[in-house]
């Protein structure tokens, strides 16, 4: 163990005060964060694009929340299972007070298939987006922080895979990875996560080195600490909103990148997406019958939410992002 | 001379990224669990005669000699062959790609132009009424599914108004047109797929262009001409202009891939014979080879276009020369 003055300050206090100490260490830092936090949201609320986004996300949350108590309660059909919602008597029925948004080329309840198709496009956007986030953080950390023969392969790791044309290559991953030829959503998500880290990493990157200049993490250096050490409690922090900002729009990225995929038919036809909805739309008769009801509800839908995650995204890089506010 | 040194620098970078690519391409192929063999002909196939098929593909040597040996023919062209088209897939995805072009590029030449000209006019009435709308329609567009666009156009346009035709590249059964004639039927033929392109791609130049131009705006020469009475006008088409072009320039490289994207998208819609309806064929009869190829050859496409941009940009800029 190599000794060290920094990090912990605590080491210089008797046995017996430490615990307390290190207890209002916390508090103070949760204080911190709590009176920062509310800085943020009280600029954020005087955003009006901002507040405009969160409501139509908040909307579609609700929307996605509903589906199961609505089915339970009787009052929606469940689209997922296709033997019991289906009725081919009832084949692309335009809108009636039954159906109120008509039904699809199955007989599907096209309003209940918006509210299920809801709950899993946004668990595909917020998974992907996790993933998204975690690899390209890290990896732009890592970039930044440890410089020279790390930086240089990671970055041009970073260049190849900004390089190479997403729906290809996305297609290819969907169709390679096992279980071969078996489409599910797990998938799905893997591959948007996998082929969507790069600009996060270049972005977090970038932040890194500037970060990485300032006064206390050369002070932090000076006194003895470690890497890992000065990433995890120095850099990470003041990276993080950033990150965060970056995060929800790569959730919109995420959520039109898996209708762009369930088009080419790679998603599970058993979990129904808003993608979902419109190769079904397109390919089974829903296109050639006109069925407006049917082909533009979840295309309305995707407007949405990408813009309500584009929307928050832009405030709060305007409060978080100095440069960027209004000259 | 030190132009050269970068150009001979960015050529050696091009020449090293298309290998990764390609070899990314050729483990994620082996990556395949079971025999990939067996897996491409099917399952009811006896084993022995898989066993001499992959003996004259090759498939039975070691990893790292089919590795060096699919190099080789690599970088002779040879992509492959495909088993549904019966073809080189090479021969299939160039013949292909002529009318992806035609349509990327068409389509991108009106991107540019109507993009930069509405972030012009956004950008130079800033907070207006047009400013307003030109941005609130560009984020619509942007956030749109490019293939829904397409179908909602199709329905409204060629199937309800019938005003233009519902899908492929000519006239069905159109053989023996006069020359003006075959022109005219596929620019008619081209004008819903470009303009779902151009519809669904303009919204990043239109935000960059508008967004440069009011960052330029600010700058002191700016204030400069304004005291020295240039008429606001000049002042935005011969002082603010050029220099907020640069940026959008520099980024037009950027959206090559997601261009890209959106016609392949675009054309499964229309029934164009370009490389998206060849991805969409492919994939519903599993030709993998034919997949392979397509993105090898869409990879090199965006590398070389990306390289020419770059050149351009070089040419234009040059503080980047330094």
């Amino acid at each position: 163990m190599r000794w060290r003055i920094g990090g912990s300050h605590e080491n210089d206090l008797p046995q017996g005060k430490r615990e307390p100490f290190r207890r209002s260490v916390r508090a103070e830092k949760l204080r911190m964060t709590a009176a920062k936090t509310k800085r943020i949201w009280e600029s954020f609320s005087k955003s009006r694009m901002g507040m405009l986004g969160l409501s139509i996300l908040i909307a579609f949350i609700a929307l996605a929340l509903l589906a199961e108590p609505l089915y339970n309660l009787g009052l929606i059909q469940n689209p997922n299972n296709v033997m019991e919602s289906s009725d081919p008597t009832q084949a692309l029925f335009p809108p009636s007070p039954e159906h109120l948004l008509g039904t699809d080329e199955r007989g599907r309840d096209v309003l209940s298939e918006l509210f299920f198709g809801s709950k899993n496009s946004l668990i595909v956007g917020f998974a992907a987006a996790l993933i998204t986030m975690v690899l390209g953080a890290g990896i732009g950390l890592l970039a930044g922080s440890y410089g020279r023969g790390v930086d240089e392969v990671l970055m041009r790791s970073t260049d190849l895979f900004l390089v190479i044309p997403w729906l290809p290559f996305a297609v290819i991953l969907a169709t390679f990875l096992p279980p071969e030829n078996k489409p599910s959503m797990f998938k799905i998500i893997i591959v948007i996560g996998v082929t969507s880290w790069p600009a996060t990493a270049r972005i977090v990157r970038a932040q890194v080195l500037s970060i990485r200049e300032r006064a206390f993490v050369e002070r932090a250096t000076a006194v003895g600490s470690g890497k890992m050490h000065i990433m995890r409690t120095h850099l990470l922090p003041n990276v993080f909103p950033l990150v965060f900002a970056n995060a929800i729009l790569s959730v919109s990225y995420a959520i039109l990148s898996e209708a762009f995929l369930s088009f080419f038919g790679l998603s599970d036809p058993s979990k129904i997406t808003w993608g979902l909805m419109l190769y079904n739309g397109f390919n089974f008769g829903g296109f050639a019958h006109e069925a407006y009801w049917f082909v533009l509800p979840p295309g309305l839908c995707i407007i949405s939410v990408v813009l309500g995650f584009t929307f928050v995204s832009y405030a709060l890089d305007e409060i978080l992002n100095p440069k960027l506010r209004r000259r | 001379m030190q132009s050269r040194a970068i150009l001979l620098r960015k050529i050696v970078n091009l020449i090293i990224l298309l290998w990764a690519v390609w070899t990314l391409n050729f483990f994620l192929f082996h990556m395949l669990p079971g025999d990939p063999a067996q897996a491409l002909v099917g399952q009811r196939i006896p084993k022995e005669m898989v066993d001499e098929l992959k003996h004259s593909f090759g498939l039975d040597q070691p990893l790292w000699r089919q590795y060096f040996t699919s190099l080789y023919s690599a970088t002779k062209g040879d992509l492959g062959y495909s088993w549904f088209y019966d073809k080189p897939v090479t021969d299939v995805v160039l013949y292909r790609l002529q009318y992806t072009l035609l349509l990327v590029g068409v389509g991108t030449i009106f991107t540019v132009m109507i993009g930069v000209y509405l972030g012009i006019a956004a950008g130079s009435r800033r907070g207006e009424a047009l400013d307003v709308a030109i941005v609130g329609s560009s984020l619509a567009f942007y956030a749109m599914p490019a293939f829904w666009l397409g179908m909602i156009l199709l329905m409204v346009l060629a199937a309800d108004l019938q005003l233009f035709p519902l899908s492929g590249f000519r006239r069905i059964g159109a053989i023996d047109q006069a020359l003006s004639e075959a022109i005219v039927d596929v620019l008619w033929h081209m004008v819903l797929p470009v303009a779902t392109f151009v519809l669904v791609s303009m919204s990043e130049f239109v935000l960059m262009m508008r967004n440069a131009l009011v960052d330029v705006l600010t700058e002191d020469y700016i204030v400069t001409a304004r005291a020295k009475g240039v008429a606001p006008s000049l002042i935005v088409r011969k002082h603010a202009v050029p220099n907020a072009l640069l940026p959008t320039i520099a980024t037009t490289a950027m959206f090559i891939g997601w261009m890209v994207t959106g016609a392949i998208m675009i054309e499964v819609v229309f029934s164009w014979p370009g490389i998206g309806r060849l991805t969409w064929d492919a994939l519903s009869v599993r030709d993998y080879p034919v997949l392979q190829g397509i993105f090898l050859v869409v990879t090199l496409a965006m590398l070389i276009a990306n390289f020419v941009a770059d050149i351009i940009y070089t040419y234009i800029d040059p503080r980047v020369r330094i």
